[in-house]
């Protein structure tokens, strides 16, 4: 207490002492009127994620993966054409709005590696038809995270089979189909309501209340995993790997939904948008704009840099656009394209890594030490 | 002029400052060995890594394992036995050793505290700390007379590191940016009081000048006697506030303690009186003054090192005026100079090994073989790069690519500027070995620092 007390003592001393030596601290736009504090504050930050982004986001798969698991077992009850339809058409808007969430992989989703469980590919197509033949299965180990999630059922509704009819005979002839299908559904479901109540039990109140500056701080998470999102699982995973990017080896059957064929230039670009989104703090499902990295940015001098990373959202989305609506067939008939974009998206990973989180004053590590 | 400091190297003082710098000191590097130890440091920073950044020429200096406790302990232990004043000479050289030894094993750790440590005990091997209210005394007999000059070699060294740190922030970055603390200090705003102005560019203009104008100016208003109280306040201010706003450590009270020394042998009897009441320790009653001495011929030895070691102190903060470029973005010649809190640097760094048997490439996932912290301060730093492409050359060249070529795509942002790149991306780093010669492959700056 005593130290406390000094400290209060002398700050203000300080404080005071530095108030009278500084009368030019006039806004300059303003003459006579002070200069307005900068209005960066991780609290309203991550309210605004928490409230605006985060929690609907969640709701909006959950209701997804909800219906998902709903139109499997309508499926599985009667393996006709209209119903394989529209579980296909469930499982591809659930696997939209999992693009919304994925990169929120922290708290309960971290904890219990749903990124892991929902998203994984190439699909394991080994280890599937065994289970769909009978093999026993368990889906919580880790060793299962490419025989689960969209990527299984990618396979399920769209590799079983070229046409409808194929697929559904695939299901006629595997009786266990059915069942390790509706498993993955209900996988799919359980996880992600998990993380949802655990954000609206507490989870929101601990995220928004941790506001510290530290490296274990709300802030400091959030940021780190959103950068790590962007880097691994949008640039490297969605792009960069089909591409060959890093290995100088294109593999075209390792774009996001490989069998359902014209999906995975739509996730790619739903996922571009959602992480330009949450960097502008753009709430989910409505255009309303709060607290984000690009008004923080801003309000920390650092205007220049906040536009140049939206300018470059806005480049990427444009070349976005001209790709193939299947990524594969892009990566075979004209790579170069990929590379691009790829290299279009690494110029944000930089401004990302580097600047932005240089300017946030934000550690890219989660290891504390002392610095000088 | 010779007479002159023949007769003050003849002078001797009250050795009670020397005692209870010699007791404090021990007191606060037993603290920091138990926190380094009690924060799980040893283990994620020493024995966790699969590899570790060495300074040239002391690449066998390296973690010893499981054994790397028992050097933090021998640390810790030799740390008490100066603190407590036993068996000094051997107990200061070997907390000198060990203590060196710990911050040589990987230089990702490098604080210029800590080489201040080393420094600084480096120099109480060759002082009389244990003449006066040390268990050696019961041995060597007492004395409370010291030579003059045994004292004002710490406040010299505590001058140096103070006027070298005000010196080096003497530039344009500094004081005409209020970088880095414009960074810094506005994610700050959480802090009781004081919070609320630190989003005001004035304040951080104002804590970058008044930083400088007190690092320049303490050293001078702490020997002089009638500013020295205000000095020691300011002190206590300074040090206490960079506590707050940034993650440093034990630093600061050392700094506070060590400061001290300037006070005359009134205050540090006082102090001694406080430690012989709490420990019931019965006032030696010397009534005469017994001054410590050396044979001429240790005198002379120790003078001679003392004078080189304090000539290496002010020299070697200028040796970056060899090398080209800015400084502050090559870092050649930056370690070891007293550049406190001067950069915030960032840096991304991706190494592509080229198998030139095959002509495949592929990328580096540094998380493989570096901790995140590694890999924080390798990816905006030459020598770290270095190191590591040909760590990496070695590793591939063992496991299936016996002719590969490193390159890394390198981005570095510095002080609020726009990444740039820093390392030529054509150049195969395997071509190239670590020395004291300017490194060609950095690209260049594109911007210019001015002053200091």
């Amino acid at each position: 207490m005593k130290i406390k007390f000094w400290l209060g003592l002398f700050a203000l001393l300080i404080v005071a002492a530095c108030s009278d030596d500084n009368t030019g601290t006039d806004n300059p736009n303003n003459p006579g009127e002070p200069s307005d504090p900068s209005g960066f504050e991780r609290k309203a930050i991550l309210t605004n994620w928490a409230d605006n982004i985060i929690i609907p986001s969640y709701e909006g798969y959950v209701s997804a993966v909800t219906e998902l698991q709903a139109s499997t077992e309508t499926f599985n009850a009667d393996l006709s054409e209209e119903n394989l339809i529209n579980l296909r058409a469930d499982m591809l808007e659930a696997y939209i709005a999992w693009q919304h969430v994925s990169m929120f992989e922290i708290g309960e989703a971290e904890r219990i590696q749903l990124r892991n469980f929902t998203n994984i590919y190439p699909a394991n197509v080994a280890e599937i038809e065994a289970k769909t033949a009978g093999a026993e299965f368990n889906l919580e180990l880790p060793s299962t995270f490419d025989e689960q999630g969209f990527p299984a059922l990618d396979y399920l509704l769209f590799g079983t089979g070229s046409t409808e009819t194929e697929v559904i005979a695939y299901f006629n002839a595997n009786a266990q189909a059915s069942v390790y299908l509706q498993a993955v559904a209900d996988r799919l479901n359980i996880l992600g309501t998990q993380v949802l109540e655990a954000w609206k039990n507490g989870g929101r109140e601990d995220f928004v209340n941790n506001d510290s500056d530290s490296s274990t701080g709300s802030f400091n998470k959030m940021v780190n995993a959103f950068i790590q999102y962007y880097e691994r699982n949008l640039r490297a995973g969605k792009i960069g790997i089909p591409a060959g990017a890093l290995s100088g080896q294109p593999f075209a059957d390792r774009v996001e939904a490989f069998y359902a064929k014209n999906q995975s230039k739509n996730l790619f670009i739903e996922s571009l948008q959602a992480t330009a989104d949450f960097y502008n703090g753009k709430a989910f499902g409505s255009a309303s704009i709060g607290a984000s990295l690009n008004s923080a940015l801003s309000d920390l001098d650092n205007k220049a840099l906040a536009d140049d990373i939206n300018d470059q959202f806005d480049l990427i989305l444009q070349s976005a656009q001209e790709l193939n609506e299947n990524l594969a067939l892009q990566v075979e008939t004209d790579n170069s394209a990929m590379l691009e974009i790829r290299d279009e998206l690494q110029v944000n990973t930089i401004l990302f890594k580097n600047d932005m989180v240089s300017a946030l004053n934000v550690t890219i590590s989660y290891q504390d030490n002392d610095g000088d | 002029m010779r007479q002159r400091f023949s007769r003050y190297l003849n002078t001797s003082t009250q050795a009670a400052p020397l005692a209870v710098f010699r007791i404090f000191f021990g007191i606060m590097m037993v603290a920091s060995i138990a926190r380094f130890w009690s924060m799980g440091w040893i283990d994620q920073l020493y024995i966790q890594p699969k590899f570790f950044f060495s300074y040239y020429g002391f690449e066998w200096v390296q973690p010893l394992g499981e054994w790397t406790y028992l050097l933090f302990a021998l640390c810790g232990l030799s740390a008490l036995f100066v603190a407590l004043g036993y068996k000094y000479r051997l107990a200061i050289v070997v907390f000198f050793l060990s203590f060196t030894y710990i911050e040589l094993m990987d230089k990702t750790t490098y604080l210029n505290h800590y080489y201040f440590i080393s420094v600084l005990s480096f120099l109480m091997i060759f002082l009389p700390a244990n003449a006066y209210f040390s268990i050696d005394t019961k041995r060597k007999g007492s004395f409370n007379y010291i030579p003059r000059w045994t004292i004002d070699s710490i406040k010299l060294l505590l001058g140096i590191v103070y006027f070298y740190a005000g010196l080096a922030k003497l530039n344009s970055d500094w004081l005409l940016e209020a970088m880095p603390l414009k960074i810094w200090l506005p994610t700050q705003y959480d802090i009781p009081v004081l919070g609320g102005f630190l989003q005001q560019d004035w304040m951080h203009y104002a804590f970058s000048w008044g930083g400088a104008f007190y690092d320049l100016t303490i050293p001078f208003f702490l020997l002089y006697r009638k500013t020295r109280p205000f000095a020691f306040v300011a002190v206590v201010v300074f040090h206490i506030l960079t506590r707050i706003f940034f993650p440093i450590g034990m630093f600061p009270y050392i700094m506070i303690v060590s400061a001290l020394i300037f006070f005359d042998s009134k205050v540090h009897e006082c102090i001694l009186d406080l430690v012989r009441k709490l420990f019931k320790i019965n006032r030696t009653n010397l009534t005469h003054k017994k001054v410590w001495s050396w044979s001429t011929l240790n005198k002379k030895i120790i003078l001679s090192i003392l004078v080189l070691f304090f000539a290496i102190q002010l020299l070697l903060p200028w040796r970056y005026l060899a090398y080209p470029g800015e400084l502050f973005w090559t870092e050649e010649g930056y370690r070891f100079s007293w550049r406190v809190m001067l950069m915030e640097k960032t840096g991304y760094a991706q190494f592509k090994i080229v198998d030139k048997d095959t002509g495949k490439r592929f990328y580096v996932d540094n998380r493989d073989f570096l901790t995140p912290f590694q890999e924080k301060e390798m990816a905006a730093q030459a020598d770290f790069i270095l190191q590591y492409a040909h760590y990496l050359g070695d590793f591939y060249k063992e496991n299936g690519h016996p002719n590969v070529e490193v390159y890394v795509e390198n981005y570095v942002t510095l002080n609020g500027r726009r990444s740039k790149a820093f390392i030529d991306p054509k150049t195969n780093l395997l071509t190239q070995t670590e020395s004291f010669r300017h490194k060609s492959w950095l690209l260049p700056f594109e911007d210019e620092i001015k002053g200091l």
